[in-house]
């Protein structure tokens, strides 16, 4: 038997004429279609008209990733550390938030920045002129920084104990979602000021990438808020 | 822009499990929500494959729908896209189908 889809050659199929009653063998059909079976390499039987093994696989394209994020979920819940995803279209504002976050709440939280661009070190400057801890990474070609990235940045940034490390990501409005870097929340940011604001490139990122509960949607007030979003909406 | 990287991926993982088989096809799961996109993977991967096993092997992707759970409501919703909003008008949904990026089955001569 076939052990793709359970069919066999000898399947003693039979067409039946329910007038006549005549039951007629289709054996010689059956053999005629591409039906028929051969042994693979490995002594199993596959469909001829697959005419080759198949090997199940199943495999996760993101297993590794996953692993990584847990295991940096592990080393935040150890410090006691809440690690924030802020992600949003180019220009949307990231960087300001942090600056005027920083700014008004440094004093009572400890805050370190995790910075995200594919190239350059501006916004990273940006946030060390605020005497922000902050490290920079540059995705290159990539867009969105990974699992991977994440924890070799954690590890570079060394975040102290009780305290808030926030990841400005990538400007991108698919890649962030997913809970893929084993952090707690994610902060959608969309702050965009008329000026900065290009119906092409600065769209306010729809809030589609994200799924976990533990998310906060920021908008600005002179932006309408995207379709069925309230402008302070997922606390918690 | 991550699709290259995935169906380099693809091609590395299918080969390795080949073991030295030429591949004849690859049969790939998208699921709906992955924000991934099927056609730009379809095209990276022809190029990934030059000079490996799977050399002008065919790619078959399948598409799942996405499922979510409305917060507000409990409905299940169906998604073809990774946005949507429940018949009750809430947007909040906790997806539970069609995030899957699966490398399903390799076909081997």
């Amino acid at each position: 038997m076939c052990e793709t889809c359970g069919c066999s050659d000898d399947s003693q199929a039979v067409l039946t004429d329910l007038e006549s009653g005549a039951v007629l063998p289709l054996q010689d059909v059956a053999a005629a279609t591409d039906h028929d079976l051969a042994r693979g390499p490995d002594g199993t039987l596959v469909h001829a008209h697959h005419s080759g093994r198949i090997i199940r696989m199943e495999q996760e394209l993101l297993a590794k990733n996953r692993l990584l994020a847990a295991r940096n979920r592990g080393w935040l819940a150890a410090r006691n550390v809440l690690a924030l995803n802020l992600l949003s279209s180019p220009g949307a504002g990231k960087t300001t938030l942090l600056e005027r976050t920083i700014r008004d709440l440094g004093g009572e939280l400890a805050i370190s920045i995790i910075e995200g661009d594919q190239a350059t070190l501006h916004d990273a400057r940006r946030i060390q002129a605020t005497g922000c801890k902050v490290v920079q990474v540059n995705t290159g070609a990539g867009c969105h920084l990974d699992a991977d990235m994440t924890g070799r940045s954690l590890r570079l940034l060394n975040p102290r104990m009780d305290s808030i490390v926030v990841i400005e990501n990538v400007g991108n409005r698919d890649d962030g979602g997913h809970g893929r870097r084993g952090q707690a929340g994610e902060v959608p940011a969309c702050l965009s000021r008329k000026r900065s604001y290009d119906p092409q490139q600065g769209r306010p990122p729809s809030l589609r990438s994200i799924r976990r509960r533990s998310m906060f949607g920021i908008c600005s007030t002179d932006e309408p808020s995207p379709p069925g979003h309230s402008n302070l909406g997922y606390a918690g | 822009m991550h699709e290259l990287a995935i169906s380099q991926e693809v091609v590395e993982l299918a080969c390795r499990r080949a073991r030295g088989a030429r591949i004849r096809r690859i049969v790939l799961c998208i699921g709906r929500l992955s924000a991934v996109l099927p056609d730009a993977v379809q095209f990276c991967f022809n190029q990934c494959t030059e000079g490996t096993a799977a050399d002008g092997a065919v790619l078959d992707i399948v598409e799942p729908p996405g499922l979510a759970e409305c917060r507000a409501c409990g409905r299940a919703v169906l998604l073809e896209k990774p946005y949507g909003v429940c018949a009750c008008g809430s947007s909040d949904l906790d997806w539970f189908a069609g995030v899957d990026l699966t490398i399903q089955s390799v076909e081997v001569v």
